[in-house]
């Protein structure tokens, strides 16, 4: 058995994320293909709202998604850093946020994405054409022209670091403990804002170091102490979008349970569904327009295009029954006890569904305790005796 | 045996010290005492005064339990539990029936449901806002320039209500004064308040689900004109403890004997 946190925070394995020297483009949505980014020869940067949102309230309503308020802040402090930023359809808020910062950082390029909301065979060839027209306006920016063997090898990292941080989750999900869920989400943020390369490298390390750590464990009996084998931990699936709040995460570090599973734009949303050429092809199960091992770009395109609209689902999607249908999986293959869905304040997909999903959970008699924060401004006292009187009752 | 509960809300601390004898809980003593700036103070001065009024030492306590907002930090705590579970418990207590919990501190506002044996199954707490609060009496009572504890008489007194159109308290205070500068009366203005609290309660307890029997606790049991209301809104009669103030303090007290 491993002790309790008994490794090392990620940060501390960070050795080259910092030093490319190449130019930075900025995204928001999980939608976006980062493998377009690389593949055209930017550093793919997250836009997560580092900053508590100052300036960028002059540009909004009051009532309007704090995330996005705080990217708008993100930018105005440093958008220089950026060559360019590629903003989805996903919300209204992010709609919103491109006809803002746009018109008003207008030396910083911008490219808006439409991301369909079905899941079909249309849905795909029409995304498929979009993330070319969003490849055509970065290489406007680049000056040159993105080729196979850029998106193949921009693909190879892409579904590394996929792969990477499904073990991670798959090592977070057995023995939280040991890798804490405050140390567990900031790596996915780190994941999304590092350099992909160099973070793989990284994180390759950090695995091997946790795994090595682990084996040590095993073969040394660990002393139990108190009433810790008998005591019930309950697990339970966390649920919402864009979620990047350190004193959350310490409150679930600090309280008794588990997170066998999570569903965060912030989370499995990013690195779920991995592409592997040609297998997605058939997805409809009709005719392959391309021959058997034949490798393009338009090919390339496509996969990308089903990937994206087939990993686990936003609540922006147009079929949310299929979304319940993820989440009654998740609750049966990792036997959840309850669902804490959080939601940052004025999210209309994520508030819009809630009461869909606690009428479908309390028909399986699954609790759930609903969550409403406001980025960068956590009321901590509160929400602590919301979680915790639900792990109570659970 | 005996054991110590304590609740350190944001207005005022509480103790209990209760003792378990032949399978019955007596309430030896209890104190209620304002929170201050200093939660962790609040919590030692309380337990320590109701050490003294019982007669007891802290070694005579076979666990103390926390609760509240500063349950987080008292030292000499052996546990801590949320107040829900603890009010669910308090509640169970005096009226083994309950259904659903009203609870109205001074900064929070919690709509509690329990099942046929008593346990919490779901919550609704009120959000970062002191709306449907205490608080909000209290600044409201200092707007009108009213004691609060005149809410009642002039409540039942009054048949004419001005509507409060605000739900905030900072807005509310300042509709307040608008309405006083109007020349409306005072009673009609207590009224309105009153109405006010009451409907961010049932939109909460509607959220919930009402099921009777319902008990109310929490320092705002005490403002009969909340509890009227409430009753006349919900159309039902609603339960209230003999100190309600101490209800999430003896829930803990119950809380930290070992389960039977």
């Amino acid at each position: 058995m491993v002790t309790e946190n008994n490794v090392p925070a990620f940060s501390q394995f960070i050795k080259n994320g910092k030093i490319s020297a190449l130019p930075k483009a900025g995204w928001l949505c999980t939608y976006t293909p980062e493998e377009i980014i690389i593949a055209n020869g930017f550093w793919p940067v997250r836009i997560t709202g580092r900053q508590k949102a100052k300036k960028a309230e002059g540009y909004f309503p009051i009532n309007f998604c704090p995330f996005i308020k705080s990217s708008m802040e993100d930018l105005l402090a440093s958008g220089d850093e950026l060559s360019a930023v590629i903003v989805t359809n996903s919300c209204d808020g992010m709609r919103r946020f491109y006809d803002i910062a746009s018109k008003y950082i207008p030396d910083l390029p911008f490219f808006m994405l439409d991301v369909p909301r079905n899941q079909n065979e249309f849905a795909v060839r029409y995304f498929a054409n979009n993330i070319l027209k969003m490849s055509a306006f970065l290489e406007t920016i680049s000056g040159r022209k993105m080729l196979l063997p850029d998106l193949t090898s921009a693909q190879e990292i892409c579904n590394e670091k996929r792969l990477l941080l499904k073990k991670l989750s798959n090592f977070f999900r057995n023995d939280q403990k040991v890798i804490g869920a405050r140390n567990y989400f900031n790596i996915l943020i780190t994941s999304m804002t590092e350099e992909p390369g160099c973070f793989n490298t990284d994180l390759r390390s950090y695995l091997e170091y946790i795994e090595s750590q682990s084996r040590h464990n095993q073969e040394t009996p660990a002393i139990e102490s108190g009433d810790a084998g008998s005591r019930q931990i309950p697990e339970i699936m966390i649920l919402g979008n864009f979620i990047d709040e350190e004193r959350l995460w310490e409150i679930f570090d600090e309280l008794d349970c588990k997170i066998s599973a999570d569903d965060l734009c912030s989370s499995s949303r990013y690195f779920e569904n991995i592409i592997q050429s040609g297998n997605f092809s058939n997805i409809f199960g009709r005719k392959q327009e391309l021959p058997n091992g034949e490798i393009s770009i338009d090919r390339l395109l496509r996969d990308i295009a089903i990937r994206q609209l087939f990993k686990p689902q936003c609540m922006r999607m147009a079929n949310l029954n299929n979304k319940i249908e993820e989440i009654n999986k998740n609750i049966v293959k990792n036997k959840i006890k309850g669902i804490i869905y959080i939601s940052q304040k004025f999210c209309d997909n994520t508030l819009l569904f809630y009461p869909l999903l606690r009428e479908k959970l309390n028909d399986k008699n699954i609790p759930s305790l609903f969550i409403e924060i406001e980025h960068n401004n956590l009321s901590v006292g509160q929400i602590k005796t919301r979680i915790q009187a639900f792990l109570e009752i659970i | 045996m005996y054991t110590c509960g304590i609740d350190v809300g944001s207005v005022s601390a509480e103790a209990v010290i209760l003792n378990r004898q032949d399978g019955k809980f007596e309430i030896v003593a209890y104190i209620i005492t304002p929170t201050g700036g200093d939660s962790k103070e609040a919590a030692t001065n309380v337990f320590n005064r109701a050490l003294e009024k019982s007669g007891l030492g802290a070694s005579d306590m076979s666990s103390v339990v926390a609760t509240g907002y500063g349950r987080l930090n008292i030292p000499f705590a052996t546990k801590n539990i949320t107040e829900i579970s603890c009010h669910a418990r308090g509640v169970v207590h005096y009226f083994p029936d309950i259904k659903t919990v009203i609870d109205i501190g001074g900064q929070d506002s919690k709509v509690i449901k329990l099942d046929s044996k008593g346990n919490p199954i779901d919550f609704l707490m009120n959000d970062k806002c002191a709306a449907g609060t205490g608080r909000f009496l209290e600044v409201m009572a200092r707007a009108l320039d009213i004691d609060i504890r005149d809410f009642a008489k002039i409540f039942a007194g009054t048949s004419q209500k001005v509507d409060i159109s605000s739900t905030c308290t900072v807005f509310a205070e300042s509709e307040i004064v608008s309405l006083i500068g109007h020349g409306v009366a005072k009673n009609s203005i207590v009224k309105g308040l009153v109405y006010s609290i009451t409907g961010r309660i049932i939109s909460m307890v509607e959220r919930v689900g009402l099921e009777g029997p319902v008990c109310m606790t929490g320092g705002v049991a005490k403002n009969l004109a909340v509890v009227s209301a409430l009753e006349e809104r919900l159309n039902l009669k609603i339960k209230v403890p003999e100190e309600p103030q101490i209800t999430g303090a003896l829930g803990a007290a119950l809380l930290g004997y070992p389960k039977e």
